[in-house]
């Protein structure tokens, strides 16, 4: 059974009194373990392509199912629910909670998933470890460099083991070196644990780490390209972190 | 999603946020808890004032009239004073909640000093019973009370106006009670200030030189009770029904003061709203601005399964914590301000001229009490989740797929 799975999927916004479709009959299916970037243009579909598989919006027509359920038959508390438990968002800016620590952050997901388990702690640990940020826990936000929060961020995402992760445009406001790092991060979580990710964008340098890449325009699905993802570098030693060390 | 700890350590990190923001906003709520407490030690503390002023210096706890003589202060009618029965004087002395009695015949008459003259009211007095029921002790005396036949007491203010100090004489006209006109020449041997301006304009003519001014031939108009407690005297009227004597507490014969002073809670309780409306605009206004700043967090909050609810919750509990937090300092600078004057209390006297023959104390003690406190709080609070609905609706309705985009 897919992952997760869009028929026929439109999906329109009311711009006054004009309808202005932003999705027109999108059909993909998103198999366990894959690591597949939406790629096109600004305005083309890839974000509301996103919100739809992330549960985050009802599709106008057609039908999103979640392994195999369908979401329209979901109230707005139940898809919340599924999202808590089996989605995890990566997002461009971050979107990290600022009043909180990255160990904060990162707890703040398995608290909402309904996880209250004695070993929470242990997890949140180990889930920053992995991407490289056990000296930043009791770090704010604001004393972490932009590579640092979107590593959070990855951690948050990846903490409560969800059978999907979406990432919009997670190297968008990065310089190159750091966005080079967090998408081997991400490949790494995709290769080490099977985790499934989903991104958007429009970056060459990072669709050359994806193994599938959906092309949008207008609406439409143009292609769909299975491919050999750039090889993935040896880890980094455990205590660094690129571009890193001081906060931006 | 119903994790309380979450949404109150988020809630509380919050308020920190914009401090500034934050202080300005709970300035009015501060203010109004403030003056709440304030406010309220202060008429409580005029309730009690009032009765104190009533019970230590003229009335006692309980005040006997004969039937039919007039309560309204003002006359004195010396024809309508009649002896104490002896069934009263049994039942008033058999009565265990009363610890002291004390008959006073009072009358009005004319003083003269040298050739300054002026209206006065005057009472004769039981000099042992009159020490055993009010508190002399807390009185300033300045000479000596008397000790003889011919020799009288003044009240402070009146003394003042007659420019009479311990050891001057006076003329003091009267009628008789069968209503002869009658004078004499007394020595004054002290000065009394009880700290009661009512008291403080009076004469007081001990019973053995009433007998020769007034002749009042063993009548009394009024007897003033002393009880164990202020708690006894409605019951202690009852008690007294039906002896041809009208029984009244001291409460009572503040009537006026006490309704005027219930007018006063009510004005301050209206300030107060006033200041608290203010309060819950600036509260709505500060959260509102909170949920626009902040919809980019609570979009994520969504997107990570928080539910419409928690995000109400999430501001609710924002504004309840921002209104707690304004009303406990509110409340400690109100209690602070009513505790140290219920200890050491306003001195009133430089106002005793606007007072008049009110009995009021002339040191108003505030009345600290936790009720007003409490109440102030919890009004705070409530007042602060009030005016945080409208934005915590605002902000739990944000669709989460524009709100985690939003700039």
């Amino acid at each position: 059974m897919a992952l997760c799975t869009l028929e026929a999927v439109t999906k329109d916004y009311a711009m006054g009194e004009v309808r202005v479709p932003a999705l027109q009959g999108v059909s993909v299916q998103i198999e366990a373990g894959e690591f597949t970037a939406f790629a096109g243009p600004s305005g083309s579909g890839k974000t509301t392509l996103l919100n739809l598989v992330g549960l985050l919006d009802v599709p106008t027509t057609g039908t999103v199912r979640m392994e195999g359920q369908d979401v329209k038959a979901l109230s707005g508390h139940a898809l919340g629910r599924l999202r808590a438990r089996r989605i995890g968002f990566i997002f461009q800016s971050f979107n990290l909670i600022p009043v909180l620590t990255a160990f904060e952050n990162v707890e703040l997901a398995l608290r909402l998933a309904g996880e209250h388990g004695p070993d929470n702690g242990d997890r949140v640990r180990k889930a920053l470890v992995d991407v490289g940020l056990e000296r930043f826990m009791d770090r704010r936000p604001s004393q972490m460099s932009g590579g640092q929060q979107q590593r959070v961020a990855i951690a948050r995402a990846l903490v409560k083991r969800p059978a999907l992760v979406i990432a919009d445009e997670p190297t968008a406001n990065l310089d190159s070196k750091n966005g080079e790092a967090i998408l081997e991060d991400m490949r790494r979580m995709n290769v080490e644990h099977g985790a499934t990710f989903i991104f958007s964008t429009h970056d060459k340098m990072v669709i050359e780490h994806a193994s599938r890449v959906v092309h949008i325009m207008d609406g439409k699905v143009l292609q769909d390209e299975r491919r050999t993802p750039r090889p993935l570098p040896p880890r980094p030693p455990a205590n660094g972190t690129p571009g890193d060390g001081t906060a931006a | 999603m119903s994790d309380m700890g979450l949404i109150l350590r988020l809630a509380f990190r919050n308020l920190f946020r914009n401090l500034r923001r934050t202080v300005i906003t709970s300035g009015a709520i501060v203010a109004g808890v403030a003056v709440l407490i304030g406010g309220m030690g202060l008429v409580d503390g005029l309730d009690e004032n009032v009765l104190r002023a009533n019970e230590q210096a003229m009335t006692g706890h309980v005040l006997l009239r004969p039937d039919g003589y007039p309560t309204d202060g003002r006359s004195l009618p010396l024809e309508q004073a009649v002896p104490l029965p002896a069934e009263l004087v049994s039942r008033l002395d058999s009565d265990p909640r009363i610890q002291s009695w004390t008959p006073r015949t009072w009358f009005q008459g004319r003083a003269v000093s040298g050739v300054d003259g002026m209206t006065v009211r005057a009472f004769t007095y039981d000099d042992a019973r009159e020490a055993a029921t009010f508190a002399r002790e807390r009185w300033v005396l300045k000479g000596a009370w008397p000790d003889g036949p011919g020799q009288v007491v003044v009240g402070q203010w009146l003394a003042g106006l007659l420019e009479l100090e311990p050891g001057a004489d006076l003329v003091l006209e009267a009628r008789t009670r069968a209503g002869a006109i009658n004078a004499l020449g007394l020595r004054v041997t002290g000065i009394v200030h009880t700290g009661t301006p009512a008291a403080d304009r009076v004469i007081w003519v001990p019973q053995q030189t009433g007998e020769l001014l007034i002749v009042p031939e063993g009548a009394v108009s009024h007897v003033a009770l002393r009880l164990d407690r202020r708690a006894q005297a409605d019951a202690v009227v009852a008690a007294l029904a039906g002896t041809g004597w009208t029984a009244t507490t001291a409460s009572w014969e503040a009537r006026d003061l006490l309704a005027l002073n219930a007018f006063r809670r009510k004005a301050i309780s209206l300030v107060v709203l006033v200041l608290l409306l203010i309060a819950g605009t600036g509260i709505a206004n500060t959260v509102i601005m909170a949920a626009y700043e902040r919809i980019r967090e609570v979009g994520t909050l969504r997107a990570m399964g928080m539910t419409t609810g928690g995000i109400r919750a999430l501001f609710l509990v924002e504004g309840a914590v921002l209104g707690m937090s304004a009303g406990l300092v509110g409340a400690l600078l109100g209690g602070t301000l009513v505790a140290w004057f219920s200890a050491h209390g306003i001195d009133l006297s430089g106002a005793a001229d606007q007072v008049g023959d009110l009995a009021m104390s002339s040191t108003l003690y505030m009345r600290f009490s936790w009720g007003p406190i409490l109440a102030a709080l919890a009004f705070g609070v409530v007042v602060s989740v009030l005016a945080s609905i409208y934005p915590a609706n605002h902000a739990a309705r944000l669709n989460p797929a524009d709100a985690v985009r939003a700039d």
